[in-house]
C-alpha cells in the first residue's frame, strides 16, 4: 500500500498539485472550509440531541434541516483531502498522527451514521434517552478530536 | 512600522510566547479552539449577511435573527482574538513579513469598517424593512461584502501556511 501511495505522487495530475503552490494551497482552502460546514452542522445535531442548542424547534426538524449539508461537505472533504493526501501519499500513509487522524474521522463517521439513522426515532420518545445523549457527546468529542489530530500532522510530522 | 516589528520581537521573548512556541501541545490546541471559534463567528455572520441578501429565513425579521445569532458572533469573535493573539505571540515576528497574514488583518479590518458604516446608516432604519424578504440595497451591498469579507479572512488564514 505504501509503495502504491509512492508511485501515485509519480503520477503527472498528482505533481501538478503538488508542484503549484497557490493549485495546493487552494485545495487545501477548499478542505478547510468544508471541515466548518461538516463539523459544524454535525455539532449543531448533536446539541440539539443534548438539549443544548436550538430547543426552539425538534430533533427531527434540526436534523432534517442539516444533515443533508454535513454529508455533502463530507464528500467534498474527503475529495479534497484526498487530493491533498496524494501529493505526499508515501510519507502520509505511514505517519501515526495520519493515522490517527483518520481513525478518529471513521468513528466520528460511524456515531454520524447512528444519528443519521436513529434521530427521528430518538425524537418520538417523551424524552432524549441517555444513550442518544451518549452518542451525540461522544460524536463531538471525536469530531474535536479529528480536527486536532488534523492539526498535529503539521506540528509533530511535519507534513501539509 | 518599525515600532510594531519591535513589538513583535518583544512578544515573542514574553514567557507566554515562548511556552507556546516550545510546546508541541499548546498551539494546535489552541488552533483547534480557533477553529471552533470561526463556526461561531463566521457561521453567525453568514447567517445574517446571507438574510440581509435576501437567500435564507427571508421570513424572519432581521432584528430578531441578529438578536439570536449576533451573540454567538460576538463570543466567537472574543475567542478569536484571545486564541489569535496567543497563536501570534509565538511566531510574531515570521507573521510580521508573512503576505497572507497581512491581508488577513486588513480584511478584518475592512470587515470592521463595513459592519460599523451598516450599523451606523442602513440598520438605523432597520425597523422599516426588517420584515421584508429582501432588504434595500445598502443592506444587501453590506451583507454581501461582510460575507466575502469573512470567507476571505478564512481562506488568507489558511493560507499563511503555505507563503
Amino acid at each position: 500500500m505504501g509503495s502504491f501511495f509512492e508511485g501515485l505522487e509519480h503520477t503527472s495530475w498528482v505533481m501538478t498539485i503538488a508542484e503549484t503552490g497557490w493549485l495546493y494551497a487552494t485545495i487545501s482552502v477548499i478542505h478547510y472550509f468544508t471541515l466548518f460546514v461538516l463539523v459544524g452542522t454535525i455539532v449543531l445535531v448533536d446539541l440539539r440531541i443534548l438539549g443544548v442548542a436550538a430547543r426552539s424547534q425538534s430533533v427531527t426538524q434540526v436534523g432534517e434541516t442539516l444533515f443533508p449539508w454535513t454529508w455533502t461537505a463530507l464528500g467534498l472533504a474527503l475529495l479534497s483531502g484526498f487530493l491533498m493526501f496524494t501529493t505526499d501519499g508515501g510519507d502520509y500513509y505511514p505517519d501515526r498522527v495520519f493515522r490517527v487522524k483518520m481513525s478518529v474521522i471513521l468513528l466520528a463517521l460511524i456515531s454520524a451514521v447512528i444519528i443519521q439513522r436513529n434521530f427521528r426515532k430518538w425524537d418520538q420518545a417523551p424524552a432524549i434517552s441517555g444513550g442518544a445523549k451518549l452518542v451525540a457527546l461522544v460524536s463531538i468529542v471525536l469530531w474535536v478530536g479529528a480536527i486536532l489530530a488534523g492539526v498535529e500532522i503539521a506540528a509533530i510530522s511535519g507534513l501539509g | 512600522m518599525h515600532l510594531i516589528f519591535v513589538i513583535c520581537q518583544w512578544l515573542e521573548q514574553t514567557a507566554m510566547g515562548t511556552t507556546i512556541r516550545e510546546s508541541l501541545w499548546l498551539f494546535p490546541v489552541i488552533e483547534t479552539v480557533h477553529i471552533f471559534g470561526i463556526i461561531l463567528l463566521v457561521g453567525g455572520t453568514s447567517i445574517l449577511d446571507l438574510r440581509l441578501m435576501g437567500l435564507t429565513f427571508r421570513d424572519e425579521p432581521v432584528t430578531k435573527l441578529a438578536q439570536r445569532f449576533l451573540p454567538w458572533a460576538w463570543a466567537g469573535f472574543i475567542i478569536q482574538i484571545t486564541t489569535g493573539l496567543l497563536m501570534f505571540s509565538s511566531e510574531a515576528t515570521k507573521m510580521y513579513v508573512n503576505t497572507a497574514f497581512q491581508v488577513k488583518m486588513l480584511m478584518i479590518v475592512a470587515a470592521g469598517v463595513n459592519a460599523f458604516v451598516f450599523h451606523s446608516l442602513a440598520y438605523q432604519s432597520v425597523g422599516k424593512w426588517e420584515k421584508d424578504p429582501v432588504a434595500p440595497v445598502s443592506a444587501r451591498i453590506a451583507g454581501l461584502i461582510s460575507i466575502l469579507f469573512w470567507f476571505g479572512i478564512v481562506a488568507a488564514g489558511r493560507w499563511i501556511a503555505y507563503v
